[in-house]
This record gives C-alpha cells, sequence and structure tokens, in this order.
C-alpha cells in the first residue's frame, strides 16, 4: 500500500464527507468587536453594533439546527469512580459533577488544582469564557472575559488570567484569601496568527507568562506592584506552562485524573529527549513534592514524539509506535 | 475542497464575503485536525475572529487564504493540547466522525490512526496531504525549518504505517 496515496485519498474523503456548519458570520462579527471594546476601552461607534446586530439578524436563522451537524457521542461518559472524591469534573455530554453529583447547567470543562476548580459554562462566545472558581466544590467567585486562565498558585493562596482581548489585553492577579484584584498589568498578547498566552502564577502573586508562542522571545516574570521582568528561560520547551507544583520540569507533565500525581518521559539519565528519540524512564511526582518522585523504565520501544496518557489515576500507557502500560503502583510498564 | 483551492473571491473581499467563500473548507480542515465537530467549530470560530481583529493585514497580504491558515494552524497547535490528547485517548478508536460511520468504513484505513498523531504531526500531515502545500509553504504556517517539516511528515507516516500493520496483523 502507498500510505502517502492512502492518506491523501482519505482525507480528501473524510472532508467531502464532513457537513460545515453555516457560517456564523454575525457571530464571529459581534466576538471580535467586543474583544476589540473591551481592548481599547472605547465606545465602539454604535453604527457598527448597529450594522453587526443588521447582519445578526439576517443570518441569525441559518444558525438553527446549527448542532444537528455534530454526531452523538460515541463513548460512554467516564465512570464518576474515575475521579477522586472531591474532584469536579465535566462529562462528555456538558454536566457538571460536583462529588458526583451532576450540577445544572452546560458546561464546557472543569479544571481542578489543589482544592480550587475553575468550571466553564458553556456559551457562544469563540474567543473568552465566564469561569465559575470553586473551592473545594463549593462556588466562591466567577470571572468574565476571560481569554486565558486562570491558573491557580500552587499553595492555592494566588489566581491569575489574561482578560478578554487578541492581541493587547490585562493579566490580573486576584487574592484567593478575599477575592480582591492585587494588580493588573497591561500586556500585549500576540501577532495575529499568534497563539494563546501562557502563564503560571506563584504563591506571592509572582506571574511567569509568554505570549509568543513558540519563540522565547518575550518571556517575562511580573509581580505585582512591580515592573515586569524578562527572563530567559520559558515555562517549558515548547512555551506551554506545566501544571502548578511542576515548575522547572521542561518536559510536558501529564496529571493524573484525580490531581494527585504528575508523570512525564525522559532519556535514560532522567534528562530532556532529543526530538529524535524514544522514552527511556517515566517519571511520577506527586505535585511540588520532589521527594516523591520515582522512576519507572519503559518496557519496550515506543519512539520518538510517545505521549504518556493516564488511563486510570494509577495507570498510564504510552502511546508512540507502540503502546506500553504503565502502572505507578507496582511500578512497572509492559508492552 | 481544501482552503486554497475554494471558491474565487475578489481582489479585496470584504470580511463577510470572504467568510462566506470560505467557511466550509476552513471548518473541514479544522475538523481533520480536531477529528470532531465541535472542536472543529470552536477552531475555525476562534480563527476568524482573529482574522477579523487583523482584516486589513489578511486581506493586504499576498495570500489572505495563506495568512489565515496559518492562524488555523497556530490556533489549532496551542489550544488545549493536553486536553485534546486525554479526550482522543478516551474515544479510544476512531475520532466521532459520521464518515467512518456511515460509510464503508473499510476503507477509511488510516483515518482512524491519525487522532493517534501529535497535534504537530497531524497539522503536518492534513497541510501536506489535505491542503497540498510544500514543505516550505508548510515550514512558513508553523514557523520552523523544512528539515523539521520533513522529519515531522516522516515521522508521522512511519507511525501511520506501524498502526496500519499492527491492526491488518490482528485482523489476519
Amino acid at each position: 500500500m502507498n500510505v502517502e496515496q492512502t492518506l491523501t485519498d482519505e482525507l480528501r474523503h473524510v472532508a467531502a464527507s464532513v457537513e460545515a456548519p453555516p457560517p456564523p458570520i454575525a457571530g464571529l462579527v459581534r466576538a471580535a468587536e467586543r474583544a476589540r471594546t473591551r481592548t481599547l476601552r472605547t465606545r465602539l461607534a454604535g453604527t457598527v453594533l448597529v450594522a453587526a446586530a443588521v447582519v445578526g439578524a439576517i443570518v441569525i436563522g441559518t444558525q438553527v439546527g446549527r448542532q444537528s451537524t455534530a454526531p452523538p457521542p460515541t463513548n460512554p461518559s467516564p465512570s464518576p469512580s474515575y475521579y477522586a472524591s472531591g474532584v469536579p469534573y465535566v462529562d462528555r455530554e456538558g454536566t457538571l459533577y460536583i462529588d458526583h453529583q451532576p450540577q445544572p447547567g452546560q458546561w464546557s470543562r472543569a479544571v481542578t488544582v489543589g482544592e480550587y476548580t475553575a468550571a466553564f459554562p458553556r456559551d457562544d462566545d469563540p474567543l473568552t469564557d465566564t469561569a465559575v472558581i470553586l473551592r473545594n466544590g463549593v462556588e466562591v467567585d466567577t470571572v468574565s472575559d476571560v481569554f486565558h486562565g486562570p491558573e491557580f498558585s500552587p499553595g492555592g493562596t494566588k489566581m491569575a488570567w489574561f482578560t478578554a482581548t487578541l492581541y493587547t489585553g490585562e493579566l490580573v492577579v486576584r487574592d484567593l484569601a478575599d477575592f480582591g484584584d492585587v494588580d493588573r498589568l497591561p500586556v500585549e498578547l500576540g501577532s495575529p496568527g499568534g497563539t494563546q498566552p501562557v502563564l503560571r502564577v506563584e504563591d506571592d502573586g509572582t506571574v511567569f507568562y509568554n505570549t509568543h508562542y513558540p519563540t522565547d522571545e518575550l518571556n517575562w516574570s511580573w509581580k505585582p506592584g512591580g515592573a515586569k521582568v524578562r527572563v530567559a528561560t520559558p515555562p517549558r520547551e515548547d512555551g506551554i506552562p506545566n501544571p502548578a507544583g511542576f515548575q522547572g520540569i521542561r518536559a510536558m507533565v501529564h496529571l493524573s485524573p484525580d490531581h494527585l500525581w504528575g508523570a512525564w518521559l525522559t532519556d535514560r539519565d532522567g534528562g530532556k529527549l532529543a526530538p529524535d528519540e524514544g522514552p527511556s524512564r517515566l517519571t511520577v511526582q506527586k505535585p511540588g513534592e520532589p521527594d516523591s518522585r520515582f522512576t519507572i523504565p519503559v518496557a519496550g520501544a515506543t519512539g520518538p514524539g510517545s505521549v504518556a496518557i493516564w488511563d486510570s489515576p494509577t495507570r498510564l500507557t504510552i502511546v508512540g509506535d507502540s503502546e506500553v502500560a504503565c502502572d505507578i503502583v507496582t511500578r512497572q510498564c509492559r508492552d | 475542497m481544501a482552503l486554497g483551492s475554494s471558491l474565487p473571491l475578489s481582489a479585496t473581499p470584504t470580511y463577510e464575503e470572504y467568510v462566506g467563500a470560505r467557511w466550509a473548507a476552513l471548518y473541514r480542515t479544522a475538523y481533520l485536525l480536531t477529528g470532531n465537530h465541535a472542536d472543529a467549530e470552536d477552531l475555525a470560530q476562534t480563527t476568524m475572529v482573529k482574522a477579523y481583529q487583523s482584516w486589513s493585514k489578511v486581506v493586504g497580504a499576498e495570500s489572505p487564504d495563506a495568512y489565515v491558515r496559518r492562524i488555523l494552524t497556530n490556533a489549532f497547535l496551542s489550544s488545549r493540547r493536553p486536553l485534546r490528547i486525554s479526550r482522543e485517548r478516551l474515544v479510544d478508536e476512531a475520532p466521532d466522525t459520521p464518515v467512518a460511520a456511515s460509510h464503508d468504513h473499510d476503507r477509511l484505513v488510516l483515518w482512524p490512526h491519525i487522532s493517534s498523531l501529535s497535534p504537530r504531526q497531524r497539522a503536518v500531515v492534513v497541510l501536506r496531504y489535505y491542503e497540498d502545500l510544500s514543505e516550505q509553504q508548510i515550514a512558513d504556517v508553523l514557523g520552523c525549518s523544512t528539515g523539521t517539516v520533513k522529519s515531522t511528515a516522516s515521522d508521522a507516516v512511519r507511525a501511520l504505517r506501524s498502526r496500519l500493520t499492527a491492526t491488518e496483523g490482528d485482523r489476519s
């Protein structure tokens, strides 16, 4: 079989079979204008909004039934027992579970670090989100106009996020003791075609961020009340920050479903993998607890580009050219 | 129909004209990248919002399609990558494409395995084998060298071939 020709044929076949929904022109214009309004802190000329509303009135009917293009779920929702008690999660149907109890509304995702969870209700805004902040499953705050984040500090004392915009905006640090804003910093958020900013925040409120993925030209640290300072090292090799408790790890850290462990792939000596190198060891550690770190030899050759994926709170599969199953309880990997 | 070969446009299209002419093609490319409708819609919308924000640059570019394609690809590579990988893993086999479910499933021997590729590999595969871009064009989109494009494409094809061989072994 000619794999490359088959690939071309199948991609074209799949693409031709995909039924695209109607173009949501009015929604796109509104979202973009909203972001621009927030960015520039100016009042948008009413004529633009009126024009957008007129366009919206014309095309809104075309969006009815848009959901019908989405196929039904193809696999069952994760079992509630999959998650540790107290870790909120969102299933594939968009239901938020807290202590395994379904909550009202439709949700897109929930991200938990320690006691805190950012849960995101579904909305029609393609640019920004609203994040409901939970502490141990109880709602304590709401953050709107979130362009990226919020991220929580390892000790659960601060959170930080970027407000809505594309190229300029604000970086906000909020104290989780009184939910007051510690400080705000105007920031440039990237160039056209550029991408999401990255972000991490420490317990003293110091923020590290990078807004020009994947280059390392603009990495900054900023402590509220002070000026931003350039830093040489990006949060991680590819610019994406690792979860709280794994700062300094240059490989991609994967959190277990209950967020009790993080795992990453290394070479034989525990170091960074070369681009053409397959993993030799799986390193596992609890967030913020380097003393808990241990490594497991990876039996089998999964090859370059392998990723570690948690299948349960204690088991992972390393997926590459082949698959290797690892158990952090028995500390063994088998192909 | 890939983005670069879709409906003709005037020399300086308005945003609305561009979206109207290119939306379906953009959506299909987004679908190939993400493997499901929900993420494809998010990705296509995010791309076009970003395009609106810099519309004068888009429409003034030598190739507006190339500009938008770059926005699309970078948005895909940077957004929620770990979540996307884990979600795909939960799916276990093929992405939730209606194609595999409603058409001749046996013909699609590689598509079910594309979700196992890394996002960067998948982007290179889609740009090269669907969008029919040259290595230099892909390098421009991704902001990397042609050597990186070659090695990424080679790794992706090798991985797909390996998975295909494994699958055929299981069937026999």
